[in-house]
């Protein structure tokens, strides 16, 4: 019982690693410039991140300063 | 008197040389952030005499069909693990320039982020390292030159044959025009196109505004820059806290100021 506990750990802490390696990093360009970084799950798309960073540029436009 | 002749028509030839302007075009490769030198392709130019350069990139007239065409909408570095989405090039009616006056000491800029900022500085003095690396840029003979530079390390290919202090955007002081510079990891990349000495063509060495901006330009000092290039950063960054709420499963991430702006502070 011990050992199926302790084997499981192990294999949880090695998932949970293995997802952080499996994460993916994005650069954004805004179309007015301005660039973003973020990073997504390994399934993400490009379009998925395209449209996280476009979300972005357009908050950023219709913001005040 | 043969000899004074002599002397007077040397004189005024080196006179009439260094006295005249030149023009180099260079392709400039923006992969900041990513690096691997897969980035947006812009054309750029310095034009130079003896005394200043004028650095320019970025700059809508510069670009046309075919060069806008060329940007692609993804880029990744060469081990595949940051992907950019880009929006094409990112140009404006001025661009983005560098001006330097080896007689006064001094640096006028504009960065463009979104907003252009403009940066007055004292021309930095930039400590060269000449190696004994040598290779053949077009028809020139080419020396290597090394540096650290506000966050990066540059490799310099000089011409001795056109002895002026001028190179691509900041990067000037070695003893010979710059055609192709590039830092390691290739984030930035400049490559010599073509370039033009004598040119005869009258040239405007002071930085551009907005055409339709009134006011005169308020210039920043480079402290106030690197806290304006801080700020924004945050400020950015805190916006995208917000757009992640909207999108589980993105985190933000905050980069040091290399992978935003070509210079860093520290």
């Amino acid at each position: 019982m011990k050992k199926a506990f302790l084997i499981s750990a192990i294999t949880m802490m090695t998932l949970s690693s293995l997802s952080i390696y499996a994460a993916k990093n994005w650069k954004h360009n805004c179309p007015g410039g301005g660039t973003v970084y973020f990073t997504t799950s390994d399934d993400t798309t490009r379009k998925q991140a395209a449209t996280i960073g476009k979300a972005w540029c357009d908050n950023r436009n219709t913001s005040v300063d | 008197m043969k000899n004074s002749y002599l002397v007077i028509f040397f004189y005024f030839t080196f006179l009439n040389v260094f006295s005249q302007n030149g023009i180099v075009f260079y392709e400039f490769t923006d992969a900041i952030g990513v690096g691997g030198g897969n980035g947006e392709i812009y054309n750029a130019y310095t034009m130079f005499t003896k005394d200043k350069s004028y650095y320019v990139v970025g700059k809508d007239s510069l670009e046309n069909a075919i060069s806008k065409s060329k940007a692609k909408e993804f880029y990744n570095n060469k081990d595949g693990s940051y992907n950019t989405i880009s929006s094409g090039l990112i140009l404006t009616a001025q661009g983005q320039q560098v001006v330097c006056d080896y007689k006064t000491k001094t640096l006028l800029c504009n960065v463009f982020d979104g907003k252009h900022t403009y940066v007055k500085e004292p021309l930095p003095n930039i400590k060269w390292k000449i190696t004994k690396q040598k290779k053949k840029i077009g028809s020139f003979d080419c020396i290597l030159g090394t540096t650290y530079f506000r966050g990066r390390k540059y490799f310099a290919w000089y011409t001795p044959d056109v002895p002026v202090y001028s190179g691509p955007w900041k990067l000037n002081g070695l003893p010979g025009l710059i055609l192709e510079a590039y830092d390691e990891g290739e984030f930035v990349k400049w490559n010599f196109k073509s370039y033009k000495f004598p040119d005869n063509v009258k040239q405007n060495y002071t930085i551009r505004k907005d055409k339709n901006s009134k006011k005169a330009i308020k210039f920043l000092n480079l402290n106030d820059f690197k806290q304006y290039c801080i700020n924004k950063i945050e400020s950015d960054y805190d916006r995208l806290i917000v757009i992640a709420k909207e999108h589980p499963g993105m985190t933000p991430v905050k980069e040091p100021i290399t992978s935003y702006y070509l210079e860093s502070f520290e």
